[in-house]
């Protein structure tokens, strides 16, 4: 079971993300945050996320552009110019179709820039795609 | 003490020498005086004109630039009145005094460097022209060495460019404006594609999930209520995407690129993998088209779209793609087998939400054709259709050849 980190501010999206894991027959775990900055917190382990037991570092980060506090595109900024967390895959997960997006995440680091599904199943592609190519390889734990 | 008699013998004197010299200044203006006396370290000097006939003298007093003549140690032995207009300096005063107090003090070098260089001298770049009252405007010079009757000097004329000035930077300022409009736009598609399509994946989504994990509980009408609220905001999904793409479309400023018919035909069946259909044929092109090769791709899906989609129940769909050259322009034919068109509906088809068909008969947003008509123009081409009814369309994009 792989941890997997979720930036999103859109609740009915993080819902919908989690069901197409659970009909991919899929266990990871989702954690779910609401802006870049708690992400962030996250990710450094900082108060009230210290307890790596509890709180374990992600295998992938799945982020959302845009959102309250510290967006997406902000936070892959600051993931991109730290020595340990520039390594952690981000697949950015957006509703827009907006190219200059795609390039500006590209540019930053993401591994991939991907569009919301707008229908269930497809949600559930989206997961068995995302476990396929990010969290099936055995990759050592931080 | 004068008596009063000589008094009025020295107005008497006086007024007769004023009205003499402003004759003479009228004569230089008009192009009656042939010579013109200058006074020197070395004495009196006489330049004469007698090459300029007076016709062209009253040509270059009339003309729109101001003119000058300059003798090499800097001194305007003529000016013309626009000129002095320009200088907003009498006229008698300009001509025998020297260039330098009409030009920045800064320029000065450059210019006696041109004046020193014998030979004859293109348009200078812009430079300011100093007005008598402290205000100054935007000039360039053309110099041109002369020598001419036994004068050796330079002409210069003197092109005001205040308006040409205005007018470039009304054009900066209409372009900014636009270029910020567009902007703008960018930023409405993107917060409509992000804020209006969320609500509706949340729509969607949780219907999907009521159907599938409740639909055994629930009753056959209850079902039916929800197929229908799925299949309206998956309606609602694609009108908003036909929009963004309208938007993106009719406001973006394109540049006009020479691009590869073929290629542009394999990027777009890449792009839309539904397009990969067996009853598309291709007919291949070497033809090179001007246009907006992303915005061309669209158009073209947007047709192929259309003839797969109005076809009569039960008729296998049959496509075909060719080109063909009229008179230096490259027609883009797009048949298809389907419904075809009345005379009446097929300039209406190009028309912003115009639709034939109902929803129920043909599904649509009616923007695709609009869209289509839009790019085209936009890239300087022209579409339209032939077609009848019952008997299929054959639509074609127009542009110009490369």
């Amino acid at each position: 079971m792989k941890c997997i980190l979720v930036a999103e501010d859109n609740e009915d999206d993080f819902r919908l993300l989690l069901r197409g894991f659970e009909k991919a027959a899929l266990t990871h775990k989702l954690v779910h945050v609401c802006n870049g900055k708690i992400a962030w917190d996250y990710l450094l382990g900082q108060p009230p996320f210290s307890d790596r037991h509890r709180h374990p570092f992600p295998d992938l980060l799945l982020l959302d552009p845009r959102m309250p506090a510290l967006d997406g595109f902000e936070l892959l900024r600051l993931l991109k110019s730290h020595p340990e967390l520039s390594r952690l895959p981000v697949v950015v997960l957006s509703s827009s179709l907006v190219d200059e997006y795609k390039q500006t995440a590209k540019r930053l680091g993401a591994r991939e820039y991907l569009i919301k599904p707008m229908d269930l199943d497809k949600y559930r592609v989206l997961a068995l795609g995302l476990h396929q190519r990010w969290l099936a390889k055995v990759s050592p734990s931080p | 003490m004068e008596k009063p008699g000589d008094l009025e013998a020295e107005i008497k004197d006086l007024k007769a020498r004023l009205a003499e010299a402003e004759q003479t200044l009228n004569a230089i203006r008009t192009g009656e005086v042939d010579a013109l006396v200058v006074s020197g370290s070395e004495g009196d000097q006489v330049f004469t004109l007698k090459g300029a006939e007076m016709p062209y003298r009253i040509l270059v007093e009339e003309m729109n630039q101001g003119a000058l003549i300059i003798i090499p140690d800097g001194t305007i032995v003529y000016a013309n009145t626009r000129f002095a207009a320009l200088a907003k300096t009498p006229l008698e005063q300009v001509i025998s005094s020297s260039w330098q107090q009409f030009f920045p003090p800064d320029k000065h070098p450059q210019l006696e460097a041109c004046f020193k260089t014998a030979a004859p001298l293109g348009p200078l770049g812009e430079l300011s022209l100093l007005a008598a009252d402290g205000s100054s405007c935007p000039v360039q010079l053309s110099l041109r060495t002369m020598r001419a009757s036994g004068v050796e000097g330079f002409s210069v004329v003197v092109t005001d460019l205040t308006e040409r000035k205005q007018s470039e930077n009304a054009l900066r300022k209409t372009s900014e404006e636009l270029l910020e409009k567009n902007g703008a736009l960018e930023a409405f598609s993107y917060t409509i594609s992000h804020d209006m399509r969320s609500p509706l994946r949340a729509m969607q989504g949780f219907v999907s999930i009521l159907l599938e994990e409740y639909g055994s509980k629930l009753e056959p009408e209850a079902k039916v209520h929800l197929e229908r609220i799925q299949s309206s905001a998956h309606r609602l999904d694609r009108l908003i995407n036909d929009v963004l793409a309208y938007a993106k479309l009719s406001g973006g400023q394109q540049e006009v690129e020479t691009f590869d018919l073929d290629k542009m035909m394999r990027d777009m069946v890449e792009t839309y993998p539904n397009l990969s259909d067996p009853h598309i044929e291709i007919v291949p092109s070497s033809a090179r088209v001007k246009g907006h090769e992303v915005a061309l791709g669209q158009c073209v899906s947007n047709l192929l779209g259309n003839a797969l989609k109005f076809v009569p129940f039960g008729r296998i769909p049959s496509v075909k793609v060719w080109t063909e050259s009229i008179k230096g322009r490259l027609r883009l034919w797009v048949q298809d087998n389907g419904i075809g068109i009345l005379p009446k509906d097929q300039l209406k088809i190009f028309d912003v939400f115009s639709r034939v068909h109902t929803n129920e008969a043909y599904e649509g947003t009616g923007l695709g054709l609009s869209m289509v008509k839009k790019a085209v123009e936009k890239m300087g081409g022209q579409v339209g259709v032939n077609s009848e009814l019952g008997h299929g369309s054959r639509f074609w994009i127009e542009l110009e050849s490369a």
